[in-house]
């Protein structure tokens, strides 16, 4: 039982275990209001317009889309890589983190999980409409049938992306359930009306938190966030290599692996921040998501965000230094070709502004902080389309050189996601804690501002400015 | 065994509720269990409880996981269906490696996901023996089992311990 | 009458019930309508009702989930046609005749159906090779405009009337007025059978004329020759023997008299081999960039009007005379190429060739003049086997239409040409023709001048035609059916032979006329004449002709045409050239036939349309051809509506910028914007016939004092290829490697020492040639860039033999379409005379192919025999191998274009169903051995590996090895330049191999160790090193940043 005396409460307004429960089911327990209401409608709304334009798309043809001869791939990839790498957050902060010990997890942990699971449902929505005959998609499964026997194969990244995926998703939910079920218990405990408590006993397993149970808790929690922290690399390292392995000049490039999961866990982070900020206001919770814990994730984007940024400049260093044509054309191309805006957009939000978080004030600034977050989240939507479209529109023989220009259908069914995840994410906030009560309740004595410990008084210094 | 009884003390601190265990313990009483709502550190070692064997369950799952991806791929490649893609050879090891490590966490973690289940006796609509709703929330409960063979003065013992260690209400209970 | 019935089964030809319920049913039982239907309250639905709509949405959901495919009944032959063995083709020599265009080829048919046409090799004239336009004419025949029946014109339209309708009408009036003047207006007519049937129809009416014209005329040549040689013919060019080539506008390869004959010559003395390293220096002067340009060794882009002044110049250069008074071209480095020149032509007196495209009689006569100082008559050009395929006499046409206007004419027959539409006096004609008492149109589908005859008597498609051709003088060809006429037509002169009562077919007719003509001499004619229709040909070594038979005949009845009197002084001619050249101010524009259109009459054939023009690129549209510098100085931006205004007359055409449009002048094809066309011409292009000057004695096809304004709206042009340059500013990609002659003959590795270091990194590699080489087969392709003139004929070749699917101008616009066989085309050096190269990109069939290792579900991989496959039936549409192949040769289908989809055609609101593959009528020609593809799969050249597994097949059965060159791929057999070998390069004796050992041979991008099974040779230009401008970027790159 230690912490570092400089460190500022997690937790704040000197709440008691009684406390932290009510605060914190308060939204659930409460009647939907009318703001959530809206919400639902409106991202509802948008969510039913995209699945009709995949029903268009799947109806008519992918020809439906902008692509062409020669790019195969452009939003569909794109928004598959963008929402991978957002997932990848909440698998980061509650595996890595946990693994870290680090305390401020605990007040955002369990939404940025819920996040991971919602994005990566968007994510895997892509790949599997962007087939040309997605009635076949069950091809690149390897079961075994009466067709000669026909396998899938093995060498192909996409295929390794499917285990990935799949894997990713299936972990992230295990993982999220074993916190969600404590949690979902005290909601069975607490409600009065029938109803709910036959649901909330039916999803929180029957859980009874003997200390037996939480033993095992702990330990799996633990193996979990152990297998999570490779697993999530992995996933990320996997996408890369749909790139990397290839042969087009500006995807095939070794530096793709560290690059794209650095990029992830950036984006993953400003998502968190956008939701989180939101929440944190509507369900007034800022005694649990202090600025405390958005300083930390502040901190992190500074560092993946430089962190892309040098390979940005490695990639045009090594075009260079590779001395191939090709090579430095696509990269050429990239900053001065038809694309440049994209490529230049790419690097304003991913790297130029990001170094604003330097400032400490702006750092602990919420409104600063939001905008950023959302401007992060731009600029690297912006850099899996330089990747993708740039690099292939014009690759080595320039008489397939071609334009991409997205169509209707192709935009609405990437606002359509954006819409499926909101609601997604609505319903979650609304029928389970978007804070892991008990985790925070663990860590109350340790990191909360009624610390008992010896250097007890110091905090209440801290805490009165 | 006829009609089980339950006979608990409620604490507000985990800190005085592991001293409470210690001292019941030392008291050489038999405690049925406790109740916390998050995981308290320590408890489990003053109620002298087990290492738990689940990680190494884990890793169990973990190597099968491995191991049915290589010898699954490995068969189809070079056995069942050897094709020549982009002229490798139908052994590509390095080829393999992704694919191996997801199946090795996948098996993993579902597979460990599913022991502590079962170990917790956790499943949708079980019905748990809940002793106290509060336990879930904010109090700390320690349980004695008790039945009608059980003397009234060991009744007695055991709740001049609980008030004694700082319990602050003590209940009986019947299932 | 009942539109024909083309059947797919005699199932359904007999209507049996249940067939004829599933042509009109998806799914096999009636679906109770009313049950949804509540307002019908009579009928009460039922539990079973109930079922059945259950059954029906499950039905309907498997369909949706692609499990089952609606089912198409077919039946087998009942009784067997005894020639017709299913799964095996038949195959029929026969003669390609469309107006002046000409081939001997063979016609492949599958259970009767014609699906491919084949050079025929035997053809002296032709010699096995083909056009685009020869490749694309078995589509013609299942157009779906063709008139099913003869019509009448009525109140209302046309009415389908019976044929003994129209010949009771038509012998009436005949038998009303036998000295009625009837006047035969047709484009030249090869076949001296048919003259003989003009001849007989003439001697029973005989105020009958035959007038013949060609839409595209050269008459003006045809009299410089009656002129200067006493005979109104177009001589025989021998290419092959010629060291130094002039081409003064004569678009030789593409459009000019032979192409396909012209090209086979040209480019055998185009090869260079260690053997024979030399090769004939071509220079070529015009105004517009054609395709013979594009391959000339020098290249001169001049005015229009600057192309007489050219020749004058030569002929003074070479004769030392000075007719042209001082006149040169104003650009010294051109004029000194005109010098230059002529120093080549006396270089190789008598082995030279000076050939012009200008239909004046005066340059023509200068270039008969210089042909002769050159010593080429005798030699290069002759008269002995004199070309046939031009005939037309342009003022003849105007008398004509005087004529008819002037009432004088009470019959006129309109056989095998459009002049309504391609006429510039068409619409006077349209006019003039209402005052004749009866108008009879042969067309076999409708056009606009058959919408102003009185009667439609449609002719035969040829492949269903029995006929003969003379395309040279003593060198006969033979057509015949290779399908029973497919609606209710009758062939031209069949109708003729029927309205002069003769009582005997034209097949008859056509053997009697060759048993006292060409066999006149045999003993057993018959049987020769036989064994002539077996080949296809009949060529005897000394010609004696069955035209000198019947030409008294004709040549009498052919209208007799003042013929102004041609003076044979070059001085005179000089100073007519010299006048007009002064004469023409301003901006000019020239009028040409574009590649695959030609006069127009190929409007309605898809394929042709979707085949991007050699040079522009552009598909499904004429253009106005801008020069870049006049786009900028006019700020004309690519796709731009120009309203042209020449010779007082407006039309609106889209600009196209075009690298090597002479400055000063632009260029447009004729052949577009028909009106009355079947869906696939209609609504293609603007027609400019009308801008045409034919107040002389020959069509002008050049106009000076053009005006230009620029509307300021802009169309997308479908354009397959927008990027110019392979300099992409960083240096040349090294895709195309080319030399200079000269550097050849001292180092026949020129431009390609490269290819040394490029493979020397073969074997730095993580899988050390795995599969090792095998013995069997291993299939690889070599193609020579120096042959290869671009032409396109080995695209519509590949479209016609693995069913490639046409996707219509929308979808080209959005870079969809399907060719995988195509002709990349890039420029190098300065805007106004570039350098030209073409390429030929289809599948490489890398050994180590970058798409195979990408695909999830392994739908395409490698073969044992070094095809990189396609698995259509399992390919899941990721796309992501057409992303990571490097040549970008992989096609998907992003539209369910070849009407082939699991749910049935489905295709997008706007797009494919226009023009493509999807009516059952054209979907006869599709291949019955290659997979028409569905939509969401890629496909993509598999080097037709349907014709080497039944060559393996064919060899096996006669237990046999496959020999080498035993069959040829679609693109290798249609190729008029032989600039493709295919073969097994496990033979050493192949050619394949040969060709691979070549210095000159390289793979594209080697370096990447993808192992290309596709080889290029090096690009040999006759020119100077210090003019070799290959490695030079032109300087705009592209028409997407173009500004």
């Amino acid at each position: 039982m230690f912490v570092s005396p400089l460190r500022e409460p997690l937790i704040q307004g000197h709440k008691t275990y009684k406390q932290i429960s009510d605060d914190i089911c308060a939204p659930v327990e409460a009647a939907p209001s009318k703001a959530w209401m809206i919400a639902v409608t409106l991202s509802g709304l948008l969510a039913l317009t995209g699945f009709t334009m995949i029903g268009i798309t799947i109806t008519y043809g992918i020809g439906m889309w902008g692509l062409n001869k020669t790019v195969g791939w452009a939003w569909d990839i794109t928004n598959f890589v963008w929402w991978i790498g957002i997932g990848h957050a909440g698998t980061l902060i509650s595996a890595i983190l946990l693994l870290f010990r680090q305390k401020w997890r605990t007040g955002v942990n369990r939404s940025a999980e819920a996040m991971t699971i919602f994005a990566v449902i968007c994510a895997g929505l892509f790949p599997i409409i962007h087939m040309g005959r997605v009635w076949l998609a069950f091809f690149i499964f390897p079961y075994p049938n009466t067709r000669g026997p026909v396998w899938v194969n093995f060498n192909s990244p996409l295929l390794w992306d499917v285990f990935a995926i799949s894997t990713y998703f299936t972990v992230s939910l295990v993982f999220w359930y074993t916190g969600l079920i404590p949690d979902l218990a005290l909601i069975r405990d607490r409600t009065t009306s029938a109803f709910k408590k036959r649901m909330y006993n039916i999803f929180s397993f029957g859980w009874k938190g003997t200390a037996k149970n939480w033993q095992r808790f702990e330990s799996i929690s633990l193996v979990l966030a152990g297998l999570s922290t490779p697993l999530v690399l992995s996933v990320h390292t996997i996408v890369s290599f749909d790139f990397a392995t290839s042969v087009i000049p500006g995807w095939h490039t070794t530096i793709f692996p560290p690059y794209f999961v650095a990029g992830a866990i950036f984006s993953g982070f400003a998502m968190v921040l956008t939701l989180m900020l939101v929440v944190r206001k509507v369900f007034n919770l800022q005694e649990y998501i202090t600025l405390a814990h958005i300083e930390a994730m502040n901190k992190v984007i500074i560092l993946t965000g430089s962190i892309v940024g040098v390979a940005y400049i490695t990639e045009l260093f090594t075009a260079w230094y590779s001395q191939n044509q090709y090579e430095q054309y696509a990269f050429l191309n990239r900053s001065t070709g038809p694309y440049w805006w994209s490529y230049w957009g790419m690097m304003t939000c991913n790297v130029i502004s990001p170094q604003l978080f330097w400032i400490k004030k702006l750092r602990r600034n919420i409104v600063f902080t939001f905008f950023m977050s959302i401007f992060i989240n731009v600029g690297m939507w912006f850099e899996r389309f330089v990747i993708i479209v740039t690099s292939t529109h014009r690759d080595y023989i320039p008489s397939s050189w071609t334009m991409y220009y997205p169509t209707i259908v192709e935009i609405f069914i990437y606002l359509g996601t954006i819409g499926f995840f909101m609601t997604l994410f609505l319903i979650f906030a609304k029928v389970a804690p978007v804070i892991a009560v008990a985790e925070v309740k663990s860590i109350l004595k340790t990191a909360g501002d009624q610390y008992t410990g010896p250097d007890a008084v110091h905090h209440h210094e801290e805490h009165k400015h | 065994m006829a009609n089980k009884k339950i006979l608990y003390g409620l604490y507000d601190d985990e800190v005085i509720l592991i001293d409470a265990v210690k001292k019941v313990r030392s008291e050489g009483l038999k405690i049925h269990d406790c109740y916390t709502p998050f995981p308290v550190h320590g408890l489990d070692d003053a109620m002298g409880l087990r290492m738990t064997k689940l990680h190494s369950a884990g890793f169990v799952f973990g190597a099968t996981g491995t191991l049915t991806a290589l010898t699954f791929i490995l068969w189809i490649t070079t056995n069942n269906y050897p094709i020549n893609y982009g002229g490798k050879p139908y052994l590509s090891l390095p080829a393999w490696i992704p694919i191996t490590f997801e199946l090795t966490v996948l098996f993993a973690s579902v597979g460990m996901f599913l022991t502590y289940l079962y170990l917790n006796r956790l499943a949708p609509g079980v019905k748990p023996e809940i002793i106290d709703e509060r336990t879930t929330s904010h109090l700390f409960a320690m349980t004695f089992e008790i039945d009608e063979h059980t003397s009234d003065n060991k009744k007695e013992e055991i709740r001049n311990v609980l008030t004694a260690s700082g319990a602050v209400e003590i209940h009986e209970k019947e299932f | 009458m009942a539109e024909k019935k083309y059947w797919k089964g005699l199932e359904e030809l007999n209507q049996a019930p249940e067939s004829a319920q599933l042509t009109q049913l998806e799914f096999g039982e009636e679906v109770p309508v009313e049950f949804f239907d509540s307002s019908n309250d009579s009928t009460q639905s039922t539990r079973r009702d109930f079922l059945k709509v259950m059954g029906f949405s499950l039905t309907a959901a498997t369909v949706a989930a692609g499990c089952e495919i609606p089912v198409k009944k077919v039946a087998p032959y009942i009784f067997k046609p005894e020639d017709v063995i299913p799964g095996i083709a038949t195959w029929y020599a026969s003669s390609y005749i469309n107006g002046g265009d000409y081939c001997s080829i063979l016609v492949k048919t599958r259970e009767g159906r014609p699906i491919k046409i084949e050079g025929n090799t035997d053809s002296k004239v032709t010699k096995g090779g083909t056009s685009a336009r020869v490749q694309a004419s078995v589509l013609s025949l299942y157009d779906t405009s063709r008139l099913r029946s003869p019509m009448v014109k009525g109140k209302r339209g046309f009415d389908n009337v019976s044929w003994d309708e129209v010949d009771k009408a038509v012998a009436g009036k005949l038998a009303a007025n036998p000295n009625a003047n009837i006047r035969i207006l047709t484009s030249t007519v090869l076949s001296p059978s048919t003259k003989k049937v003009f001849a007989a129809f003439a001697a029973k009416y005989p105020n009958t004329k035959i007038v013949s014209y060609d839409a595209l005329s050269y008459s003006g040549m045809l009299m410089a020759n009656m002129a200067s040689k006493g005979k109104s013919e177009i001589p025989d060019y021998d290419f092959a023997k010629a060291k130094t080539i002039v081409s003064i506008d004569a678009d030789f390869l593409g459009t000019w008299i032979s192409p396909v004959e012209f090209t086979k010559g040209y480019t055998s003395n185009r090869k260079v081999s260690k053997e024979k390293p030399d090769m004939s220096r071509h220079y070529h002067f015009e105004s517009r960039m054609s395709l013979t340009g594009s391959n000339a060794d020098y290249r001169v882009a001049v005015m229009p009007s600057e192309l007489g002044v050219v020749a004058l110049n030569l002929y003074d250069a070479i004769t030392g005379s000075n007719t042209a008074g001082g006149a040169k071209l104003k650009d010294e480095a051109k004029q000194a190429r005109v010098k230059e020149a002529a120093e080549w032509l006396k270089k190789n007196r008598g082995a030279s060739l000076v050939v012009s495209g200008c239909n004046d009689i005066n340059v023509q006569l200068v270039v008969n003049a210089i042909n002769d100082a050159s010593g080429n008559y005798g030699n290069t050009i002759s008269f002995d086997n004199a070309s046939m395929l031009r005939q037309g006499s342009d003022s003849s046409v105007k008398t004509l239409v005087n004529e008819l206007a002037g009432g004088q004419v009470n019959i006129l027959m309109v056989y095998d040409c459009n002049p309504v539409y391609d006429h510039p006096m068409g619409a006077k004609l349209v006019d003039a023709m209402a005052k004749a008492d009866l108008s009879i149109s042969f067309a076999s589908s409708m056009n606009e001048t058959a919408e102003s005859c009185g009667y439609i008597c449609p002719d035969h498609h040829f492949l269903e035609s029995w006929n003969d051709a003379e395309p040279k003088k003593g060198m006969y060809s033979l057509a015949q059916p290779t399908i029973m006429n497919l609606f209710d037509t009758r062939q031209m002169q069949d109708s003729l032979l029927t309205w002069s009562g003769s009582a005997i077919t034209y097949h008859d007719f056509m053997i009697q006329a060759w048993t006292t003509g060409p066999l006149a001499g045999s003993i057993d004619s018959l049987n020769d004449f036989n064994k002539a229709l077996q080949i296809g040909l009949y060529q005897p070594t000394s010609g004696n002709s069955i035209t000198t038979a019947v030409e008294a005949a004709v040549t009498a009845l052919a209208a007799t045409t003042e013929v102004a009197s041609v003076n044979t002084d070059i001085s005179a001619a000089a100073g007519a050239i010299l006048g007009m050249a002064s004469k023409a101010q301003g901006l000019q524009i020239q009028f040409y036939e574009s590649i695959a259109i030609g006069d127009g009459r190929y409007a309605d054939n898809p394929w042709l349309q979707e085949l991007p023009d050699p040079v522009s690129k552009i598909t499904w549209d004429n253009y106005l051809n801008v020069s870049p510098a006049y786009a900028r100085e006019n700020k004309i931006e690519h796709g731009d509506i120009l309203k042209v205004s020449v010779n007082g007359k407006d039309v609106m055409l889209p600009a196209a910028i075009q690298p090597g449009q002479n400055v000063n002048s632009v260029s447009v094809a004729v052949g577009y914007g028909r009106t009355v066309v079947g869906k696939g011409g209609a609504g293609i292009g603007v027609n400019v016939y009308h801008l045409l000057d034919a107040s002389g004695e020959c069509v002008n096809y050049m106009a000076s004092n053009v005006t230009i304004t620029n509307t300021g709206e802009n169309v997308k042009l479908a354009q397959t290829q927008t990027h110019f340059s392979l300099n992409d500013g960083l240096g040349q990609r090294r895709i195309v490697k080319e030399t200079t002659l000269a550097e050849y003959q001292h180092n026949a590795n020129a431009g390609n020492e490269d290819r040394a270091e490029a493979l020397a990194w073969k074997d730095i590699t993580f899988y050390p040639d795995y599969f090792g080489k095998k013995n069997g087969f291993n299939w690889s392709m070599a193609i020579d860039l120096n042959s290869c003139v671009g032409c396109g004929a080995c695209v519509i070749s590949c479209n016609a033999e693995n069913n490639i699917p046409i996707v219509g101008r929308e979808e080209v616009i959005r870079s969809h379409e399907m060719h995988w066989m195509r002709i990349d085309r890039y420029y190098a050096g300065d805007e106004e005379n570039p350098e030209v190269v073409y390429q030929p990109m289809l599948c490489q069939h890398c050994e180590n192919a970058p798409c195979e290792n990408v695909c999830p579900v392994g739908a395409t991989n490698h073969s044992s025999e070094g095809f990189n496959q396609m698995a259509y039936n399992r390919c899941i549409g990721t796309r992501y191998c057409a992303n990571n192949c490097p040549y970008k040769v992989r096609r998907f289908n992003w539209f369910d274009y070849g009407a082939s989809d699991t749910f049935g055609a489905m295709n997008d609101p706007k797009g494919t169903e226009e023009r493509g593959l999807l009516e059952d009528l054209t979907r006869m020609v599709l291949n019955p051995d290659v997979t028409v593809r569905s939509r969401g799969v890629i496909e993509k050249c598999s080097f037709c590996v349907q014709r080497i597994q039944e060559a393996k097949l064919t060899a096996k059965k006669g237990n046999r090895e496959l020999k080498d060159g035993e069959f040829r791929v679609a693109c290798q057999s249609a190729c008029p330049a032989d600039a493709i070998t295919f073969g097994n390069s496990y033979d050493e004796t192949s050619a394949i191999v040969h060709e691979a050992k070549d210095e000159r041979t390289f793979g594209i991008l080697e370096e990447f160790h993808w192992v290309p099974s596709v080889f290029y040779k090096t690009k040999v230009r006759n020119k100077d090193k210090a003019d070799h401008k290959n490695e030079e970027a032109l300087d705009i790159m592209d028409l997407y940043n173009y500004k």
